[in-house]
């Protein structure tokens, strides 16, 4: 449930009112950067598809049900913009995954930046190889913070289904992590 | 048991391992002016849309009610009697009107033009 200051905020959003959009942006911009390129999209890309994402929010705003959170609801329309951009990427046959610019601490020293950026390939890796759906659970649980039944909501799915993709998600981590590939 | 959890344990932190990117202000001030751009855009050719469905109404109104003051002997009921010899031609004027009451709002409500006001 939404505070009438926020419902407020997303009706000043929604007739595009430059305060609104700034909290909004300020709000969520950094949990959709984290989201996407944790799901893999390519950092370049990225921009556009969070761009893409409020943009949508605003149009469909009057479709927005309370009874769920609004971030709950952004991170759908998110998820489905990064499918559709994996659509046509697929289309005109591009690779989504750059690993030269993988995320890590722009600031601080040289050092610890690329140890920071090799940890940080190393998790991209090892979340690459999980199954799309498995991914997006992990990614949503554990560096979102979303419960589960929370997640169901976002993919439509059984909390059972989630369950057993969280469960299939960590015993396919524990493998790479036991091969060694990941390390 | 507890082998299971600290693997999961380990697991986790592995994936915690992974730092936060943090965006730039320029970033996000660049969404900001991107996205209030297009909702601007978005709602300029909504309310132009609405517009225009508003005209074509006020004009629809216009003629029908010019039409009957000027010639009042043209009723619709004495056209569908005078020429098709209906005994109910009063009810299928009737008919008219009201489905004509009930549609109407209806397809303003469902037509792009009027979403995104209520909520």
């Amino acid at each position: 449930m939404q505070s009438d200051e926020e419902l407020q905020y997303l009706r000043d959003f929604q007739k595009g009112e430059h305060r609104a959009v700034e909290i909004l942006v300020d709000e969520y911009y950094p949990a959709l950067l984290n989201f996407l390129l944790r799901m893999g999209c390519p950092p370049g890309d990225v921009d556009d598809i969070i761009q893409e994402t409020f943009i949508k929010a605003a149009r469909g705003l009057y479709r927005y049900q309370h009874r769920h959170r609004f971030r709950i609801w952004l991170f759908k329309i998110c998820h489905n913009s990064l499918r559709d951009y994996y659509k046509k990427a697929s289309r005109r046959r591009e690779i989504p995954q750059d690993p030269e610019t993988m995320p890590g601490a722009e600031t601080g020293h040289p050092e610890s930046i690329v140890i920071e950026k090799e940890q940080a390939l190393r998790v991209q890796a090892a979340l690459n190889r999980l199954p799309p759906k498995q991914r997006l659970a992990v990614v949503l649980r554990y560096y979102h913070g979303f419960s589960i039944k929370e997640i169901a909501q976002m993919v439509h799915c059984p909390v059972g289904t989630v369950k057993s993709r969280l469960n299939g998600a960590l015993s396919n981590l524990k493998s790479f992590l036991q091969e060694g590939d990941v390390l | 048991m507890n082998s299971n959890r600290d693997s999961e344990k380990e697991i986790i932190e592995f994936l915690m391992s992974y730092p936060e990117s943090v965006p730039s202000q320029a970033e996000k001030a660049r969404t900001v002016i991107k996205v209030q751009r297009e909702i601007r855009k978005n709602r300029a050719t909504r309310m132009n849309s609405m517009d225009i469905l508003f005209v074509l109404l006020l004009l629809a109104a216009a003629l029908f009610l010019s039409f009957f003051i000027a010639l009042p002997e043209f009723l619709a009921e004495q056209i569908l009697q005078h020429y098709y010899q209906l005994q109910y031609s009063h009810l299928i004027v009737l008919f008219f009107v009201l489905s004509g009451l009930i549609t109407t709002p209806l397809l303003l409500t469902l037509l792009p033009s009027n979403k995104g006001g209520n909520h």
